[in-house]
Order: structure tokens, then sequence, then C-alpha cells
């Protein structure tokens, strides 16, 4: 019960705080440091907000209260101690630093903030400086983080993974803002590191391969669109889900099947998922509105984002497997799939009804997840799902027109 | 025939356009009005993107029997009907915009498949607009001339009563607006295929009008 307080109480304030309130603070006044605050880092806290409390409740709500300080200690000695680690955290850090470097780069070019190439008139060290502010915030749960982790490597004698961590976190940081500068300079005509866009190269390879005479039908659209435009965000979703998934199998053993456990692990990853769902409707509304013209009923176009879900969901559908039968019996994985499906659905649905800011949407995430915690520990059974599936339905139905 | 009762289109509370109890009999109309008038809005009402209150009415043939001070006896109603309706009302937006990703083959399978359209018939109207060898290309790669013509050429397709036009001669080269002007008056005239054309630009004598609508004050009217 505290965790899933304080994983609510995380969600609340995190547009709030957004690791960044810092740059707000010390440039108040500024025009530049309120746009780019409000423009790429405000933004991107609260794109990415299921994602942070995901991480957030790994991170801190796997353990008690009292024992957070020498879970972390712990943690933290694990990677001074082995190189391996290290390098895996050391690893863990570049992709967040890919994922904020994508996310903010793609930001500056998108046409609504083609206003940005206002900051052109400044020079080269004073755009480093406002685009270092920018990426500081973005990449404070990890630079706080390995602060933190370089003190104790300091007070420990560890010198060299201290100098390696202080060492890495300049580095990344430096090549992001550098990378963001050459967004804006060159309007990503000839952006920094461009050449060595390998997922866009990946996607690319992917989208050719699909071409040749074949048709995407419509539930794909959505999954395209992710691969594509939002890749890191879901190449690391899928990522922490995955492991925390296999972490889960691995050190949690039933005496006998029961399906509660893995249930609340799931409804963790649709939250985890909420993010995506997110920019799944952003995506329908921009970029899908002629489908609206096209005499398509309501029930197909329904399964049409059921099989959407499907195909996100996926790959942990399959991993799943590798817990049978010790975590669950054949009949129990049909609940499984329905549950994430329909609280999936749902998801969706409401953000037809309520067209909400994220921080809203959100907050209805983790107010469902709050209260079907009770409802799985209670081992509510196939047919609630089937009920909140048909809700999502009238939901859908309703508003799918507006 | 089209019928419009007691439409009205609001964002919010703001009432953005009404349409007052309307007959539109078959045609071909030019809607004429400002820029915000209201003019792109009515044509996604009745293209089914728009929600508004009221309702439209669309009856074919000679079914349009008018019933008083209501819709037509065997019209399609686009709340009640809405499948049939859209079978019979193509639209084709103004600034046409499609996921990057798809290609024009993408899109004229998917209207082909919901549309029941002729994709042959499809792809010769892209011949002739010099945008069939990027079929199989993604719209991504499109210039905005092309994505426009695609998005005229989709909403050809099928076997509608009505075609809605949002500004089509924007965008488009002089030999493409030419060829338009040509395929609508074709159709208008081969096929009894009616138009709703909103346009800032003369069509000189490129197209010949039933009539003319008005946007004036949030109101759609029949220009005298």
């Amino acid at each position: 019960m505290s965790r899933i307080l304080l994983t609510d109480k995380f969600t609340v304030t995190i547009s709030k705080i957004k690791f960044g309130g810092i740059g707000s603070i010390l440039f108040k006044n500024n025009p530049i440091a309120k746009t780019l605050q409000s423009v790429l880092v405000n933004h991107f806290y609260q794109m990415n907000a299921g994602f942070f409390a995901f991480l957030f409740f790994v991170l801190f709500g796997v353990v008690k209260g009292g024992q957070l300080i020498d879970y972390h200690y712990s943690l933290i000695i694990a990677f001074l101690e082995s190189p391996i680690i290290l390098a895996g955290v050391i690893l863990a850090w570049l992709l967040y630093t890919l994922k904020c470097s994508n996310y903010i780069s793609k930001r500056i070019l998108e046409p609504r903030q083609l206003f940005l190439a206002c900051l052109n008139h400044l020079n080269n060290k004073q755009l480093f400086a406002w685009m270092l502010f920018t990426q500081l915030q973005v990449f404070a749960p990890v630079w706080i983080y390995a602060a933190i982790a370089t003190a104790v490597a300091i007070h420990l004698h560890h010198w060299i993974q201290a100098a390696i961590m202080i060492i890495a976190n300049l580095v990344l940081i430096s090549a992001a803002s550098r990378w963001y500068m050459s967004t804006i300079r060159h309007h990503g005509t000839d952006a920094f590191l461009g050449k060595w866009a390998f997922f866009d190269k990946c996607s690319n390879l992917f989208g050719i391969s699909l071409q040749n005479g074949f048709v995407k039908p419509v539930f794909s659209f959505a999954l395209f669109h992710l691969f594509r435009a939002r890749k890191q965000m879901l190449l690391l979703t899928k990522v922490f889900t995955l492991l925390f998934l296999y972490g889960f199998i691995q050190l949690y053993e039933p005496y006998k099947p029961d399906p509660r456990p893995l249930l609340l692990c799931f409804l963790l990853i649709v939250g985890s998922h909420s993010s995506l769902i997110l920019q799944i409707r952003a995506f329908e509304r921009e970029f899908l509105p002629f489908l609206r013209n096209l005499p398509v009923k309501i029930p197909v176009r329904f399964l049409q984002l059921l099989l959407t879900y499907a195909l996100l969901f996926l790959p942990e559908f399959i991993y799943v497997w590798s817990a049978y039968p010790l975590h669950f019996t054949l009949l129990e994985y049909p609940q499984i799939v329905l549950m994430v499906l329909s609280l999936a659905a749902f998801l969706h649905s409401i953000l037809l009804v309520y067209e909400m800011p994220s921080e809203d949407y959100l907050n209805s995430v983790f107010g469902m997840m709050a209260v079907l915690f009770f409802v799985l520990l209670y081992n509510s059974g196939i047919l609630f799902f089937v009920f909140v599936l048909l809700i999502a339905y009238v939901f859908f139905h309703q508003h799918i027109y507006g | 025939m089209l019928q419009f009762r007691k439409v009205e289109k609001y964002y919010g509370a703001h009432l953005a356009l009404t349409v007052p109890d309307l007959n539109l009999q078959k045609g071909m109309y030019w809607i004429q009005g400002e820029n915000g008038s209201g003019k792109t809005t009515f044509l996604k009402m009745l293209a089914g993107l728009h929600p508004f209150k009221g309702d439209i009415f669309l009856a074919s043939g000679d079914l349009g029997l008018v019933l008083e001070g209501g819709a037509s006896e065997k019209s399609l109603s686009i709340l009640k009907d809405r499948n049939e309706f859209l079978k019979k009302v193509n639209y084709a937006e103004a600034e046409p915009l499609y996921p990057p990703f798809l290609t024009a083959k993408d899109l004229v399978e998917l209207y082909g498949a919901t549309k029941k359209a002729d994709i042959d018939a499809a792809k010769q109207q892209l011949e002739e607009l010099h945008i069939l060898d990027a079929y199989e290309q993604t719209v991504g790669t499109y210039s905005s001339g092309m994505v426009k013509k695609l998005s005229l050429v989709l909403a050809f397709m099928g076997n509608p009563d009505w075609i809605l036009l949002d500004e089509p001669l924007i965008t488009i080269d002089v030999a493409a607006l030419e060829l338009v002007c040509k395929w609508i008056n074709d159709w208008h005239a081969r096929k009894g295929i009616s138009f709703l054309i909103s346009s800032h630009q003369s069509f000189a004598d490129g197209l010949d009008f039933t009539g003319k609508l008005q946007v004036i004050e949030k109101k759609l009217q029949v220009a005298s």
C-alpha cells in the first residue's frame, strides 16, 4: 500500500519538480530559460512520466522505506566493485542519453518549434551554454544519482571508478548539448551525430523491407509510428519491462501457481506503457483524422485498436511463457492477455473522452493502478476484465467521432 | 440531395458555424467565405470528421421526397447511417496530412477496400497526375504538391454521390489544376456526381457551377 501511495505521490508532483525546477528558479525571468524549460524540458518529463514512474517504482518502491538507503548503498557498492556492472550502468546512462537526445532533437525539429531557430543569433558559447542548461535538466535523474555514487566512491577511495563516472557524465552531457546545438544551427540538415543515427538506419531498413508488396493494415499504423518516431521510448520501455519480468520470474518462486503476483507485474507493465499509449493517441489525433471519412464500423475500429495493443505487448505475452507452469496455469493465460488488452483499451478510450493534458492522464493511470492493485489481490477473475473491456468499448463507441 | 437540419458547430462554448434548414439539390457548388469563416469546418462536418449538433441527411437519386420539417423518405442520416452515408460522401482536405511512413499504395488499397473502389482507376488517375512512379514510395518523401494530388485521387475513389474538395487548387501545378477541373466537369456530367468546392481562387471558366454558398457571420447561406 505504502508503495502505491509513494508512486502516486510521485506522479502528482513529477511535473512540478521535473528535476529541473532548479533551472526555472535560477533563471526565473529569463525568456530563453522559460522557453527552453516549457518547450523542451517540461515536455520531455510530461511525455515520459510513465517511464519515470516505472523507474521510480523499480528503484524506490521495491524495498521498504527503512531499507531504502541500505539498498541503494549496496547497489552502488556493487557497481563500484565490479567493472562489468559499472560498464552496464554506464551503458544504461548512454541509453538514457540517447533517449533524451533523440527526443529533444526531434522536438526542436517539429514545425511548431521552428521559432527556436531564433536562438541562432546567439554565439556558439552562449548557445552551447543554453543547451547545457537543457541537458542538465533532462539528464538530472542520472547525474544526481551519479553524483551520489561518486561521493560514495571517493569516500571509499575508489578513485578510478569515481573518475570514470565523472568523465562519463561530462562526456554524455556535453555530447548531447552539442547535438542539440547542432540541430538548432543546421535544423536537421547536418545534425551532430546524424551519421551515427543507428536507430534511424535500422528503422529505415525495416521500412524498406516492408515496402515490397506489403500493404500496411490500419492496426499497424500506430506501431509503425512508434518504430519511426518514438523508437528510443519504445526500446527503453520494452527493455525495462522485459528485464522487470525476467527479474520477477527468476527471483520469485511460488509454492503453487498463483496468477496474482504475475497480474500485478503486468499491471505495472501496462502502467509503464502509459506514455506509449499517450503517444499513440497523439499520433491518431494528428495524422489519422482522414480515417473518419472511411465507412468502417465502430466494432471493427475497436478490434483494430485491440490488435494494435496485442502487437505492442506481444514480446511480454511471449516472454511470460517462460514462467509456465510455475506461475500460472494454461487456463489463466487468457486472463493475463485480457487484463493487458482491456486496460490498454481503457486508457486509450479515456483519452478519447477527455483530451487531457499528460499530467491529468498520468494521475488517472495511477489512480487506476491503485484501485486495480486491490482488485487483483482479491483475484477478481476473468469476468472483471471482460467488464473493463466493455467499459472501454462503451467509451470508444461514444467518443470515437468526437 | 443533401439536407441540413438544425446544424450547429461549437468549439467549446464558441459557436463556429450554423447551417439553416437547407436542402441542397444535386449540382456543383462553390463555397465562398473569408479565412476562418467556417468553410473547412462545414466540409469536415459533412465528411464525418467533426462532430456537430443537428443532423445531415443524404437522399440519393429520386428518393429525396422531402417530408415536412424533416428528412427525406429513405434518406441516410450521418448520425444513424454513418457508414452508408460515408460511402456516398468523399472528401479531400485543403492541407492533407498522412502518416509519413505510408505509401500511396497503402492509402489507395485502404480506400479501395473501405469505399469498394476500383484500384486500377485510381492508379490511372495517379498516372495522369504524373505521380504513379512514386506509388510505392512513402508519403514522407513526397512534396506537398504530390501529397495534394494523392489526396484528390483518393477523394475520387469509390461510388460517391458527393465529393467535397477543400481548396483543391492550392499547391498543385497548372497542368494538374486543369486536369482536376476536367475530372470535376466530366464526373459531374457523366456520372451525375455532385461537388462542394471551397476555394479562394477563381475558377475562371474552368468549372460550371450550379450555385454558390457563402459563410457570412458564421452562417452558411445560399448566395444570390
